[in-house]
């Protein structure tokens, strides 16, 4: 048995993080009811990235929106507006991100929601909270990257702040909600009781800084440093970072410099025996390293490293990943099928259950595929 | 046999099976192995990690999310289950959007040459220096932009080729902000809902009352009697936010609790 079977999400959310919730919970096997506007739908169906189309369509629409439903209505439209409040009734979860206010002006905020069914998992997402000085502002990745401090993370120390070129904000956020979601329904279970589960993008992104902030709160508000070369970690000592080597790149994590010195056979590192000069003088160390790395190719460096158990790996890029067995064997690629036959090839959900991978080969939903048959499952009048 | 319902969760680095599955599951390794390092910084720059550490927290967000969703059907049908996640597989679902793309292309992503947001959107998506500091430009259409900040040598371009041609049109964007300070700019864009903010760092951010607001510092009492700062859970349950002021427990320090309390209780 699936883990959510039964479980009936309702999901008014559009683009990233909301959906990417969505996705989790109908891995796992809930029903998951995306909510979407006439003619329009989720934005998401005409964001087109890098100019890739599949058959006309937004290949992340349909890795954000495979094995979901859509019921399309215009909530504006009391007609409509009766019809998805019917939907509520019979749900588990409602998920949506709408900016503040929107929901209480279409009278689907959660003490309205409550009324029409009390035991109700409601979940929101927003940028910044309900309330404050950003509470209008879009709830935007890279936005949020940007005023959360995390651009100063990533990058060396003379680059200019640098964003994290994935959307880990809508993720992070995503994942948080689905927990949040999770934890009350299992609450809800054991006590009956709905819940109201509240996420922001920008507490969710400084979440995701815990462990730095935690250092910054604590030891007198100095900001990170990123060091000036090879930089992995801000607050990491050497010779943690990305070498350049004479065919490739390799990354090494934490190590022992002279034990490095040794293995590599790199002297100019002999002198760093003090532990502690790692990290105040890895700007120095990594150069030496960097200068030192790059005269041989990668697999040179790897046959020395690995036997020695030096946290060490080549770096790739998908082409290469793609050719080892080590990518081969996850088995993580999923083909899914739209009703209309469009076949698309996407990933699948990252956890194991039981054994068994969780691989479902329905596509996205075309807008609107679903009313009829939705209108009979929970007789909508 | 010990348990039959226990909710038994697992993390590997690559996997059980495998060339890698001995391999340290490490986070910069697997940031490097996975291709995601090709995703931040420029066209031009050697491979750019995260600073921070994305796959074990990415993979720690997940097993809660395997455990929490087992935990609902242990109560429904009284079945334990074992969940198995790796680092590798949460890094490559982080890059679900890239990869997808990329099985349909079969085009490595590539990162603008300058002002690198995210490989896969059109300018002017990135961080841009201004004349005192830095601001953001998320999503919006070249014709909006242009309106917005009055850059006419941004007129020449159509939205078609703001992908295609993001490099031309952010050299120009970024040639252009730079002279005035982040504030001018900002005023001109959000008088257009351009989705535009100032690059802040901590300390800038914790004096803005949109951080203030949020009451996400909690101290921790230290078994000492000193206090630690960190943050709280970003989760509110029903308006409330979670909060707690026990610190990391020290090791070993419950032993004589759970053997008074649990263990007794099994013993009877």
């Amino acid at each position: 048995m699936k883990l959510l079977e039964d479980v009936i999400v309702i999901d008014f959310s559009q683009f990233l993080s909301g959906p990417s919730a969505g996705l989790r919970l109908a891995d796992m096997g809930a029903q998951v009811i995306k909510i979407e506007k006439p003619t329009t739908g989720d934005i998401c169906r005409d964001l087109y990235v890098s100019d890739v189309m599949i058959e006309g369509e937004s290949t992340i629409f349909h890795a954000i929106n495979r094995n979901k439903q859509s019921y399309s209505a215009d909530l504006k439209n009391a007609v409509d507006l009766g019809k998805v409040k019917q939907l509520i009734a019979k749900a588990d979860v409602m998920i949506h991100n709408f900016r503040t206010g929107v929901m209480d002006r279409l009278g689907l905020d959660y003490l309205t929601v409550k009324q029409i069914n009390p035991g109700i998992i409601y979940a929101e997402i927003t940028g910044y909270g309900n309330e404050g000085p950003w509470k209008d502002h879009p709830g935007q990745d890279l936005l949020l990257q940007s005023v959360s401090g995390l651009a100063w993370l990533t990058n060396n120390n003379h680059n200019m702040p640098t964003p994290m070129g994935v959307a880990v904000v809508d993720i992070l956020a995503g994942a948080h909600v689905a927990q949040g979601i999770l934890a009350t329904l299992y609450k809800k279970m054991i006590s009956g009781e709905g819940a109201l589960v509240q996420v922001s993008m920008f507490e969710s992104i400084l979440d995701f800084q815990f462990e730095v902030l935690t250092c910054f709160y604590n030891d007198g508000n100095q900001l990170p440093v990123r060091s000036s070369v090879n930089n992995g970690h801000a607050y990491i000592s050497a010779p943690y970072g990305i070498y350049k080597t004479a065919d490739g790149y390799l990354a090494l994590a934490m190590g022992n410099i002279i034990v490095l010195a040794d293995l590599l056979k790199c002297d100019g590192l002999k002198k760093y025996a003090d532990s502690a000069d790692w990290f105040t003088m890895r700007d120095e160390i990594k150069s030496i390293l960097a200068d030192h790395l790059v005269k041989q190719k990668t697999n040179h460096w790897l046959a020395i490293l690995e036997p020695a158990d030096i946290w060490c790996a080549k770096v790739m890029n998908y082409e290469q990943l793609m050719q080892e067995e080590g990518y081969k064997v996850l088995e993580m690629e999923l083909d899914v099928q739209t009703s209309n036959g469009l076949n698309i090839t996407t990933t699948r959900c990252p956890i194991r259950i039981d054994g068994e991978r969780l691989s479902s080969h329905i596509g996205a939903p075309m807008l609107g595929e679903h009313n009829s048959l939705l209108d009979r499952q929970f007789a909508i009048q | 046999m010990i348990n039959a319902k226990i909710i038994y969760a697992e993390v590997t680095g690559y996997g059980k099976v495998g060339p890698w599955k001995g391999r340290p599951g490490q986070d910069l390794l697997l940031q490097s192995m996975s291709g995601l390092v090709y995703t931040s910084g420029n066209g031009d720059d050697d491979p750019v990690p995260f600073g921070l550490a994305i796959a074990d927290i990415i993979c720690g967000a997940h097993l809660v999310q395997g455990i929490l969703a087992a935990l609902i059907r242990r109560h429904k049908k009284g079945m334990g289950a074992y969940i198995e996640l790796s680092l590798l597989e949460s890094l490559l679902d982080f890059q679900f959007e890239l990869l997808t793309t990329y099985y349909a292309n079969r085009q490595v992503p590539e990162r603008s040459l300058i002002n690198n947001g995210h490989p896969l959107l059109s300018a002017p998506y990135g961080i841009y220096a201004t004349f005192d500091g830095y601001i953001a430009i998320a999503m919006v259409s070249i014709e909006n932009l242009c309106a917005a900040i009055g850059c006419k040598s941004l007129l020449g371009f159509t939205q078609e080729e703001t992908f295609s041609k993001r490099d031309e049109i952010k050299i120009l964007l970024s040639d252009f902000l730079k002279d005035k300070p982040s504030l001018f700019w900002l005023i001109k864009l959000h008088k257009s809902s351009v989705w535009a903010m100032e690059v802040l760092d901590w300390n800038k951010m914790k004096d803005h009352e949109a951080y203030k607001i949020l009451k996400i510092e909690q101290e921790l009492n230290l078994p000492g009697g000193g206090k630690i700062v960190t943050t709280r859970c970003p989760i509110r349950i029903n308006g409330e936010r979670l909060t707690s002021n026990m610190a990391a427990p020290q090791l070993g320090e419950h032993n004589r609790k759970i053997k008074e309390g649990l263990l007794s209780k099994l013993e009877l």
